[in-house]
């Protein structure tokens, strides 16, 4: 069964969130460049780790194009929460240059939680 | 190869993303790796300058500039602050980055760091500009005017 998508939208960022066969999806697409990004982004976070209630996420980070340095603490709380929720977490990164970097370091990230794995997919056509 | 980028801008945030795009289109000869390592480095630069700087008589403005050749990429950012504690934090943090013998570990570090403490901030921005962007960074702090210089040999 596939529930209706649920769209977080503010400042060219989308995040949107849907559920299908129990699995839950988080896609974030467009860019986050705004100057306090926890003040949208931790309601939205609070909303998906309450959602998700221990079932599987994959979180795809494949359709963001820019992110600055201050959406990284959020981008992180939202593993944290899902990992501490007991979750099972699979970020997905796309193979191109700038996220190459953020999978990498995800996956140093990964080593210290419990159930994250972090995969890189090809770049959306 | 040669392209020069001089811009004065107000305060706003709205200026960081007009510099992105800026930056992008003028470095198209350039491969998509240092376009990119340019871009995030003048957003990371610019995005501080709107949050920490402030208008002095020497410096009204954000004072943006960007020359690049088939060499050298270098990116200059300059504001106004009359907090020279907090100038001279940046510089120090900048230097101690810098000389890092091995800087993705340091990177990788303050990123564990924000897992265990995710309420305090994150000050990721320099870090990223050094490790993502391979940029070397020099901030001078000359009567009132702090100046952030970032250079990447491409060449």
């Amino acid at each position: 069964m596939t529930d209706p998508v649920v769209k977080f939208e503010q400042d060219g960022l989308c995040i949107q969130l849907s559920r299908a066969a129990g699995e839950f999806k988080v896609s974030w697409l467009g860019v986050s460049d705004s100057r306090s990004p926890a003040a949208f982004l931790n309601p939205v976070i609070e909303q998906i780790a309450r959602s998700a209630g221990g079932a599987p996420v994959t979180v795809d980070f494949t359709g963001l194009e820019y992110m600055n340095s201050a959406t990284v603490t959020p981008l992180i709380a939202l593993v944290r929460s899902l990992d501490r929720a007991r979750s099972s977490v699979l970020l997905l990164f796309a193979e191109v240059d700038w996220q190459r970097t953020h999978l990498q370091c995800m996956k140093a990230i990964a080593k210290t939680l419990q159930n994250v794995r972090v995969e890189g997919r090809p770049p959306p056509a | 190869m040669s392209v020069q980028l001089s811009r004065n801008l107000p305060p706003h945030w709205s200026c960081v993303r007009e510099i992105r795009t800026e930056v992008t289109q003028a470095l198209g000869a350039y491969s998509s790796a240092v376009r990119y390592a340019a871009m995030m480095t003048s957003s990371e630069l610019l995005e501080n300058a709107v949050k920490y700087g402030e208008p002095v008589r020497q410096a009204p403005t954000i004072q943006f500039g960007m020359s690049a050749n088939s060499k050298l990429i270098e990116i200059t950012v300059s504001n106004g602050s009359t907090r020279a504690e907090r100038v001279l934090e940046l510089r120090r943090h900048v230097e101690e980055i810098t000389a890092a013998q091995d800087r993705s570990a340091m990177y990788f570090s303050r990123l564990r760091e924000l897992v265990n403490e995710p309420n305090q901030g994150s000050k990721l921005g320099i870090y990223r500009i050094v490790f993502e962007g391979e940029f070397d960074l020099r901030v001078a702090f000359v009567d009132e005017v702090v100046t952030v210089t970032a250079r990447r040999v491409v060449g």
